[in-house]
């Protein structure tokens, strides 16, 4: 068992090692790509908030407050985008007997790692460039929980994504544009606890949402407002999405055909 | 040993969606060389990447005991852009070998060491293949599933390709899937016939062969045959 465990890391961290020197070796825009789209991002949504209110929506700086939401939500998109392609369809890696986990794996893995390498730098410079106190988090503990649960969560919807395109291919290129629209239900531009109930009630069933507050937590403190947080419901959220999309995938791999 | 139980499968999608296998049962055993002989177009190729596992059946069942190959001389997961040391490296990695000792071997059995920093994408078609196949060969599997030859170049490449076969086949178990009688007969112990994506026929080769050669599309295969081996053999002179 151990072993069986031990062989399919040595698969998943090789996968790593390839498209670190495919995707980001040879031609430097792979890197470029890693950071300018969540920076972009970031200057639509500081603009918008700017334009909601003078003030910062919590503490001090804005920025900040935009990019403890938006980047840990990165990962859960960029992750379930890369999943579902990998997923959905029958590359060459596939041909070498590479199961559809390690691919899944080894692509989420190296996306989230790519983002905490844009988190670091992009909070180090509003901290020490800019000077935001604030953007060293004060519980670890709980980004870090956040950063998982949005890794896992990326998994399981990406493996339900990607065998929805296994029927309909359009799927990938829509599910690329609503994984990034969740961005405006998860908030990241604005504190949902200090919203209407009407939309607090429907916002509590997004479960990226409550990754998002998890990540503030992680950076303003216990003092974060948290009434809308349920642990729980994401965590149960994620097991359940990991289930039926692993399920799914054996179900349909006869779909996968060249 | 590979257990195939009522496997139907589908390909392409829509209006163009065609059988090609109808509910296959067989039991491909786990040591000698198996041949499956069927003319282009039956399923054969198709076959093969499920026994692989690179595909699934739509219906039915496949199971695996051992380690059973990739398609011999299967391309398509070497990345272009990298290195041919460096997607030997990756093979090795994911197969559970050393890399280094594995690029070694590929090297000293495809004789082209001089090419090992080359991009993939660089190099010339007839040495890609020598690379893949050395390649395949090179990773001890208990099963090796082979469309096409099992042996292939000329010269020096055709010898070193025919001693690993011979020495593997003591082994392991090979599965070749040829629409080639001149295959079958050099190299298989035994033999079934694939036509319109069922087994006609399981035994001996010679009977195989014969089988073969009463079908319409078998014919023009037998025909065509002399002139594909006098380009096989020409291929690497």
């Amino acid at each position: 068992m151990s072993s069986a465990i031990q062989r399919q890391g040595d698969i998943v961290a090789a996968i790593m090692l390839r498209d670190i020197r495919t995707r980001f070796g040879k031609s430097r825009l792979g890197y470029f790509w890693a950071f300018a789209e969540p920076l972009a991002h970031m200057a639509w949504i500081s603009a918008v908030s700017y334009f909601l209110a003078r003030k910062a929506p919590y503490g001090f700086s804005r920025e900040v407050f935009v990019a403890s939401g938006l980047l840990p939500l990165f990962v859960f998109i960029r992750v379930s985008t890369k999943v579902t392609s990998a997923v959905s369809s029958l590359s060459g890696l596939r041909g070498l007997s590479i199961g559809t986990l390690d691919l899944a794996l080894a692509r989420a893995i190296l996306e989230t790692l790519t983002l905490i390498a844009v988190m670091v730098v992009v909070f180090c410079v509003l901290s020490i460039v800019m000077g935001y106190e604030e953007a060293w988090p004060q519980r670890l503990d709980m980004l870090i929980v956040s950063l998982i649960s949005f890794l896992f969560l990326g998994i399981g919807i990406g493996f339900i994504c990607g065998v929805i395109a296994r029927f309909f291919p359009m799927w990938k290129i829509i599910w690329s544009a609503l994984a990034r629209v969740t961005i405006l239900l998860s908030g990241v531009v604005r504190i949902i606890d200090y919203m209407p109930p009407a939309v607090r009630e429907i916002a509590y069933y997004v479960p990226m949402l409550h990754g998002v507050t998890l990540a503030r937590i992680g950076f303003y403190g216990d003092s974060y407002p948290q009434l809308i947080l349920d642990t729980n419901y994401l965590f149960g959220f994620i097991v359940v999405a990991l289930f039926i999309g692993l399920a799914a995938d054996r179900a349909f791999r006869h779909r996968l055909t060249r | 040993m590979i257990e195939v139980d009522g496997v139907s499968k589908f390909v392409g999608t829509g209006s163009i969606r065609r059988l090609v296998l109808k509910d296959v049962t067989a039991t491909f055993p786990g040591t000698g060389v198996t041949g499956i002989l069927g003319p282009r177009g039956c399923g054969k190729s198709t076959l093969i990447r499920l026994l692989a596992g690179v595909e699934a059946p739509h219906i039915g069942s496949i199971r695996r005991r051992g380690q059973v190959s990739f398609p011999l001389g299967f391309g398509g997961g070497m990345d272009p852009r990298m290195t041919v040391a460096e997607n030997l490296g990756f093979i090795a990695r994911v197969n559970g070998l050393d890399p280094h000792d594995f690029v070694r071997a590929v090297a000293l059995m495809s004789g082209l060491e001089s090419d090992l920093r080359r991009p993939f994408v660089s190099v010339p078609g007839d040495r890609k293949n020598r690379i893949l196949y050395s390649m395949s060969y090179c990773i001890p599997f208990d099963t090796y599933l082979v469309d096409g030859s099992p042996v292939i170049g000329g010269g020096r490449f055709r010898a070193a390709c025919n001693s690993f076969f011979e020495e593997r086949r003591q082994t392991s178990a090979f599965i070749v899937a040829t629409s080639a009688p001149a295959i079958l007969r050099r190299h298989c112990d035994r033999a079934c016939v694939l036509h319109n994506g069922e087994i006609i026929f399981w035994g001996g080769v010679e009977d195989a062969i014969a089988l073969f050669a009463t079908l319409p599309e078998g014919m023009a295969a037998i025909e065509a045959e002399t002139e594909e081996e006098d380009e096989e053999e020409g291929l690497f002179l």
